[in-house]
C-alpha cells in the first residue's frame, strides 16, 4: 500500500543507477479498477516525461525504471492525481459537501492501481510530516485511527470521467473503512465490479483483469453465474486456475461448465483434470505464523521470535483478520528491511496466492513456481487459513511416487 | 413610486448588500478605534493620507475577493488548497489563525477597556464576556446578529459630530489626505502599518469571498456586489476619517497622550461632555462583542473547510468536532491572552492591528497569483490598475515594516 504523499517528489533510477528526475504526477483510467498507466517524471530540466507504469517498480530503496523505458504522450482519458483527485472536494449523491480528498491511496500489487481516498487527519498530516509521531503516538496509546479511508468503489465512476468527485451513496450511508480493511474491501469490490463488468469488458482487458485477481474469484463466480456464464469466465483464465476451480465443485456441475468453456481451453483443462489427482492434505503443515494487519513490523518480528523456535523453517508471515481470514503475506526478507514502527497492513503484499484441500499436488506445485512462492497457504471455502504447503514436500512427494 | 414598491425594489438589493458593510464596519472595531485614536492623537493629521490610500486598497482587495468567490464558487482557502496543495494551506491557515487570535484579543481588550471605564476589573468582565458570545453564536441566530449589528453600528456617527463640534483644522485635515507626511521614528512607522493592518486584514479577505460563496452570488450579482464593497470600503474609512480628526483635534491639538484605552474617550467630549466616556466605552463595546462572535466564527469555517473537515453552525458537535474545537479554542486563547496580568490593553489593541499588516502580505501573494490565474479566473483575470494597487499596497506594508525594524536598530 502507498501512499500519494509518499510517491509525490521520490527520485526514481534506472535500472543502471542513473538519475532520471522525481515523480511528480500519476495518470490514471477513470474505471472500476482505476488502474495507472503512467507515471509522470520531472526532469532537472523541468520536463515533464510520462512513462507508463510497466516500466516502473519499486523496490526497497525507491522507484526503478527499466533501463529500455519508453515515454509516451497523455491520453484523453488518462486523469491526473493530483490536480483532478488529491485535493478536490468530495460531494455525495445529494451534492452536499463532504470531505476533501486529503490523500490517495495506491496498492502496487498485481498493478500500479488507486484503491481508496483518505479523507482523515493523518492523510493531511502525511504532507507536513507530522504523520509519523501522530501515528506512532496513537499505537502507544492503543487508539485506533478513525475510519477515514473511502474505498474506490464508493466512487461514481462517471463523475470522474467528468472531472468531479461524487460518493454514491448519501453521506450518512458511506462506508468508510479502516486501512487495514481496505485491502479486504477493495478484493471484494474488485471481484463485484469485474464480474458486473465483464460483460462490456473487451476479452483483453478482462482476461489481463481477470488474471490479476486473487484466486478468491471462485466463491464468486458459482454463486452468481449460470454454467453458461462460468464457463466463459473460466475459458478466459489461465488453465491451472481453471482446473483448481473446477476441482473444488462436485462432478455433476463440473461437467455442466466444461461443456461451456471454449475449445481452445477445453483441452489443456482436460488435460489436467486427467492427472494424478491426489489432493495435498496430508502435506499439511502447522509450522507458520498469523499476525492481525494493524501490528507493527517490530511487533510481527518478535512474534516470530517467540513462536517459531521449534519450526523447521519460515518463510512468510501471514495477516489475518478478526475473522481468521488471511488477508495479506509478507516475507522475512521484506519485514527485516522495514521500519519497525510501520503497521504491517502497509507493506504486505494483498495479491495473496491460495490453494484449496481439493487442489491437486500436481497444480499446487505448478503454482508455486509459477509465482516464485516457497509455501502455499491452503484455505477453506471462507478463505480461513488451514495449513500451509511447502515446495519442499510437494516435490519430495512427487518425487517419490515417480520412483 | 409607492413607498411599499419602492422598498420591494429594495429587498434584493439587501439581500446582496452586506458583506462589504460588515467586513468594513468589523475595520472599526476595537482595535481599529484604538489604532486611529492612536494615530490622531500622536501625529495629528499627519497620517491621513495612508487613510486615503487604503481605502483604495481596501475597495480594491474586496473587489476581487468578492470576484474570485462569485467566479469560482469556492473560498479563498478552498482555492489555495486546490491549486497549491496542503503545505501552503497548512502555512496560510497558520498565518490567519496567528492574525484572528490576535484581533481576537484585541477585542477583548475592548471589551475590558470599555468595562474598566466603569471599574469593572478585567478577571470579571472578560469570562462572562466571553461565556455571553459562546452563547451568542451557539444559540443565536446569525442573521439577526448582523443586522442588529448593523443599525447598532450608527453610533459611529458620534464621531462625525464630535469631530465637528471639536473645530479641527478643516484645511490641513483634507489637505493631509492628499499630501503625505513621512516621520522616519519608529513610533510613526509602526503607526503606519497598524492603520494599515486594522482596515485590510486576513481575516476580512477570507471573509468575503467566503460570504459570497455562502450567499450563492452569481455572475449577475458582480457589479451589485462590486458597488456594495466600494460603499463599505468608503463608508468605513469616511468614519476613520473623523476618528483620527477628532483626536487629532482634541488630544493632540492639546498636547496630550493616550496611555490607555480610556483616554481616547477624550476625542467625544465635544459631542458628550462629561458624558464622553460613556458614549465612548458603549461604541468600544458594541465593536468588539461583535467582533469577538464574528471573528472566530469565520475562522474555523474558513480553517475546516480548506482542510475538508465538516464546517458551518448548522452542524452538530459530532459532526463537526474540528470546527468547534476552533472556534472555541480561538476564543478562549484570545480571551485568555488579555487575562494576563502584566498585558497592558493599549499595547493589545494596537500591536494587533500593526501584526494583521504583516500576516497580510503573504495572503496578498496568494490573491495576487489567484486572481491573475486564467485558469482559475477564466476571462474575469485582473485588470492592470487593480494588479497595480495590490502590488502598491504590498510594497506599503513591506518598506513600512523595513523601516520600521531599520528605525529600532538606529539610534535616534
Amino acid at each position: 500500500m502507498l501512499y500519494f504523499s509518499e510517491i509525490y517528489k521520490e527520485k526514481v533510477f534506472t535500472e543502471s543507477k542513473e538519475y532520471i528526475g522525481r515523480i511528480v504526477d500519476l495518470l490514471f483510467l477513470a474505471s472500476e479498477t482505476a488502474l495507472i498507466t503512467k507515471f509522470v517524471v520531472a526532469t532537472k530540466k523541468k520536463i515533464n516525461l510520462y512513462v507508463p507504469s510497466q516500466y516502473i517498480h519499486r523496490n526497497g530503496i525507491g522507484f526503478i525504471l527499466s533501463n529500455n523505458y519508453e515515454t509516451k504522450e497523455k491520453k484523453d482519458n488518462e486523469r491526473s492525481v493530483l490536480y483532478q483527485l488529491q485535493n478536490q472536494q468530495i460531494v455525495d449523491i445529494d451534492g452536499a459537501k463532504v470531505i476533501r480528498v486529503n490523500d490517495v491511496i495506491i496498492h502496487d500489487a498485481p498493478d500500479f492501481a488507486v484503491s481508496g481516498i483518505d479523507v482523515g487527519l493523518l492523510g493531511l498530516s502525511r504532507w507536513i510530516g507530522l504523520a509519523k509521531p501522530i501515528f506512532a503516538a496513537m499505537h502507544q496509546l492503543k487508539i485506533n485511527p478513525a475510519l477515514n479511508f473511502i474505498p474506490w468503489s464508493e466512487i461514481d465512476i462517471e463523475q470522474v470521467q467528468n472531472g468531479r468527485i461524487v460518493l454514491k451513496s448519501e453521506q450518512e450511508a458511506l462506508k468508510k473503512l479502516h486501512p487495514e480493511d481496505l485491502a479486504e474491501h477493495l478484493e471484494h469490490a474488485n471481484i463485484q465490479n469485474v464480474l458486473r463488468s465483464l460483460r462490456s469488458m473487451d476479452e483483453e482487458m478482462s482476461a489481463r483483469v481477470i488474471a490479476d485477481l486473487n484466486v478468491d474469484y471462485q466463491r464468486e463466480v458459482f454463486r452468481r453465474f449460470s454454467y453458461k456464464h462460468a464457463g466463459e469466465i473460466l475459458s478466459l483464465i489461465e488453465a491451472d486456475e481453471a482446473v483448481d476451480v473446477l476441482l473444488s465443485l462436485d462432478s455433476e456441475r463440473r461437467e455442466e461448465i466444461l461443456k461451456y468453456i471454449d475449445e481452445t481451453k477445453k483441452k489443456p483443462i482436460v488435460h489436467l483434470l486427467h492427472l494424478a489427482k491426489t489432493p495435498i492434505g496430508h502435506l499439511l503443515s502447522s509450522e507458520y505464523i498469523t499476525v492481525a494487519s494493524t501490528v507493527t513490523v517490530k511487533e510481527a518480528l518478535e512474534k516470530v521470535k517467540k513462536e517459531s523456535r521449534e519450526f523447521s523453517e519460515l518463510q512468510y508471515i501471514y495477516a489475518v483478520n478478526k475473522d481468521e481470514q488471511i488477508v495479506g503475506v509478507e516475507t522475512l526478507h521484506e519485514l527485516l528491511l522495514q521500519k519497525s514502527d510501520t503497521p504491517f497492513y502497509k507493506i504486505m503484499n494483498q495479491n495473496l496466492i491460495l490453494g484449496r484441500l481439493t487442489t491437486p499436488k500436481e497444480i499446487a506445485l505448478r503454482r508455486m513456481v509459477k509465482y516464485s512462492i516457497y509455501n502455499l497457504p491452503i484455505v477453506d471455502e471462507n478463505r480461513k487459513l488451514l495449513g500451509i504447503v511447502s515446495m519442499q514436500d510437494v516435490a519430495k512427494d512427487l518425487v517419490e511416487r515417480d520412483l | 413610486m409607492s413607498k411599499k414598491q419602492f422598498f420591494v425594489r429594495l429587498l434584493p438589493l439587501l439581500a446582496v448588500i452586506g458583506p462589504g458593510i460588515i467586513s468594513g464596519s468589523v475595520d472599526n472595531d476595537a482595535g481599529g478605534i484604538a489604532t486611529y485614536s492612536l494615530a490622531g492623537a500622536q501625529f495629528g493629521y499627519s497620517l491621513l493620507w495612508v487613510l486615503l490610500l487604503t481605502t483604495f486598497s481596501l475597495a480594491v482587495t474586496q473587489e476581487i475577493g468578492a470576484r474570485m468567490g462569485i467566479v469560482t464558487g469556492k473560498g479563498l482557502g478552498a482555492l489555495i488548497r486546490e491549486k497549491y496543495g496542503v503545505r501552503w494551506t497548512a502555512f496560510t491557515m497558520l498565518v490567519l489563525l496567528v492574525s484572528n487570535i490576535g484581533t481576537i484579543a484585541a477585542e477583548f481588550a475592548g471589551i475590558a477597556s470599555a468595562f474598566e471605564i466603569f471599574h469593572v476589573a478585567r478577571f470579571i468582565s472578560i469570562p462572562i464576556a466571553c461565556a455571553i458570545v459562546l452563547f451568542l453564536v451557539i444559540k443565536g441566530n446569525f442573521q439577526n446578529l448582523e443586522r442588529l449589528f448593523l443599525v447598532v453600528s450608527a453610533f459611529y456617527a458620534v464621531y462625525i459630530v464630535s469631530a465637528v463640534l471639536s473645530h479641527p483644522n478643516w484645511s490641513l485635515g483634507v489637505s493631509s489626505l492628499f499630501i503625505p507626511t513621512v516621520h522616519l521614528s519608529t513610533s510613526f512607522l509602526i503607526t503606519l502599518v497598524a492603520v494599515v493592518g486594522t482596515t485590510i486584514t486576513p481575516w476580512g479577505q477570507f471573509f468575503i469571498q467566503d460570504y459570497v460563496v455562502d450567499k450563492n452570488l452569481a455572475k449577475e450579482d458582480l457589479n451589485i456586489e462590486r458597488g456594495d464593497v466600494f460603499l463599505g470600503s468608503f463608508v468605513t474609512n469616511f468614519i476613520s476619517f473623523f476618528i483620527i480628526v477628532a483626536c487629532a483635534a482634541t488630544i493632540f491639538a492639546h498636547g496630550l497622550t493616550i496611555t490607555d484605552a480610556k483616554d481616547a474617550a477624550i476625542a467625544l467630549k465635544p459631542l458628550a461632555g462629561q458624558f464622553a466616556s460613556l458614549l465612548f466605552a458603549f461604541g468600544l463595546l458594541n465593536a468588539s462583542v461583535f467582533g469577538a462572535a464574528l471573528v472566530p466564527v469565520s475562522t474555523s469555517y474558513v480553517i475546516t473547510d480548506s482542510f475538508g473537515f465538516g464546517s458551518g453552525l448548522n452542524r452538530s458537535w459530532k459532526q463537526a468536532p474540528q470546527f468547534y474545537i476552533l472556534f472555541a479554542g480561538s476564543l478562549i486563547i484570545g480571551a485568555l491572552l488579555v487575562l494576563l496580568p502584566f498585558v497592558p490593553l493599549l499595547g493589545i489593541l494596537f500591536w494587533s492591528q500593526a501584526l494583521d499588516a504583516l500576516l497580510l502580505l503573504p495572503i496578498l501573494v496568494f490573491i495576487y497569483l489567484l486572481s491573475n490565474d486564467r485558469t482559475v479566473m477564466k476571462e474575469h483575470k485582473n485588470g492592470r490598475i487593480v494588479n497595480f494597487i495590490v502590488i502598491i499596497t504590498f510594497l506599503l506594508i513591506a518598506l513600512s515594516t523595513a523601516a520600521f525594524f531599520i528605525t529600532q536598530f538606529i539610534p535616534q
